[in-house]
């Protein structure tokens, strides 16, 4: 059987190094690692109302795209993709978390979902064609609770929209002639997590991890565990006071205790003393339950 | 100074649990990529290679 080949035309590099040569490469880096896209002219022009490069981008790349296709009609384009019933994606330019690509959004599924996925993550979007409705969607507090404060929006050719963060975001909720879409996005530094939050009540449905190193870090102290390291567990305690999301080090305090009470109940002991860590009240009352069924390890540190 | 051994399952879990990273997707919002099944299996990968 014939299998399907990425072309190898030249068309492609060359529309790479004419609109996402190495100076755009860099400025993408540079915003993988914060720097603010006001100060990446070649991806601010990108992003810019007025500006034509979105649109030079685009012409350049169906043309390199089509003359590579007409060249080798049975190969594959050699941009990595995604597509499913709602939306088409080719990523154009990745740096890290920063990823630069164009979507073209079909259909939605429903006028409006029941609930709405909030990521610590900016973006921006510059509609290069076609028209829909969204509604942008802002996570307020109000009062002790979170509130979710809805705005309609008509997306339409040259318009230019930006989410940052996970208390904004926006869904298409009504495509009225499918939808041609430049995005910039990059995830915010930080562990905050990504959040299913009803959009009625503002409460939270579900939670994971908002980046990869917080699941690392709880995937492999659940392997160290089940592998029964205890070589492992100094490690595991240090990480359980590190920088990782509250969720990530309760379960490498977990694991420390497990493998070894020792070096885990130091750190859960440390952990209940921090005034400013999130788990202070969780590992105050594991340390006082641990103290009460074995008196031993009230010798070894306190709780408070 | 003799200290016990602790099973794991008697150690309690936060009342918010936490899923792994990619495992909220929402089709309405998919912008960044699904990705998550790539990541999962090179994080897979690596860790196989580690041990």
């Amino acid at each position: 059987m014939h299998s399907v080949q990425p072309f190898r035309a030249a068309a492609l590099p060359d529309w790479r190094e004419a609109c996402c040569g190495p100076a755009m490469q860099a400025e993408l880096r540079a915003f993988a690692q914060g720097q603010p896209l006001p100060e990446l002219p070649q991806l601010a022009e990108l992003f810019s109302p007025n500006g034509s490069a979105a649109k030079e981008l685009l012409r350049g790349l169906v043309a390199a795209l089509v003359s590579g296709l007409r060249g080798e009609p049975d190969h594959s384009v050699p941009l990595r993709h995604f597509l499913n019933d709602q939306l088409t994606m080719l990523i154009l330019l990745r740096s890290g978390t920063a990823l630069l690509s164009l979507q073209v959004v079909q259909r939605c599924q429903t006028e409006l979902p029941g609930s709405a996925v909030f990521s610590p993550v900016e973006s921006y979007e510059h509609v290069l064609a076609g028209s829909a409705r969204a509604i942008r969607l802002d996570r307020l507090q109000r009062g002790g609770s979170a509130v979710i404060s809805q705005t309609p929006v008509d997306l339409r050719n040259g318009m230019i929209t930006a989410c940052a963060g996970s208390q904004q975001t926006q869904i298409v909720t009504r495509v009225a002639q499918p939808l041609l879409v430049l995005r910039l996005q990059r995830a915010l530094p930080g562990c905050e997590p990504a959040q299913l939050v009803d959009l009625q009540s503002g409460r939270l449905v579900q939670q994971a991890a908002g980046n990869l190193a917080d699941t690392r870090l709880e995937l492999t102290a659940a392997v160290l565990g089940a592998l029964d390291r205890s070589d492992a567990a100094p490690g595991l305690a240090a990480a359980a006071l590190g920088t990782r999301s509250p969720a990530a080090r309760w379960q490498a305090v977990r694991a420390a205790l497990a493998l070894d009470s020792r070096a885990g109940f130091n750190a859960l002991a440390a952990m209940a003393l921090r005034g400013d860590d999130l788990l202070a009240g969780p590992a105050q009352e594991l340390c006082q339950q641990l103290h009460a069924a074995w008196p031993q390890f009230g010798d070894l540190a306190p709780c408070r | 100074m003799q200290l016990p051994r602790i099973p794991l399952s008697s150690l309690p879990e936060l009342d918010a649990m936490t899923g792994a990273f990619g495992s909220l997707t929402n089709p309405a919002q998919l912008k960044g990529g699904e990705d998550a099944l790539v990541v999962v299996m090179v994080f897979v990968y690596d860790l196989l290679h580690m041990l």
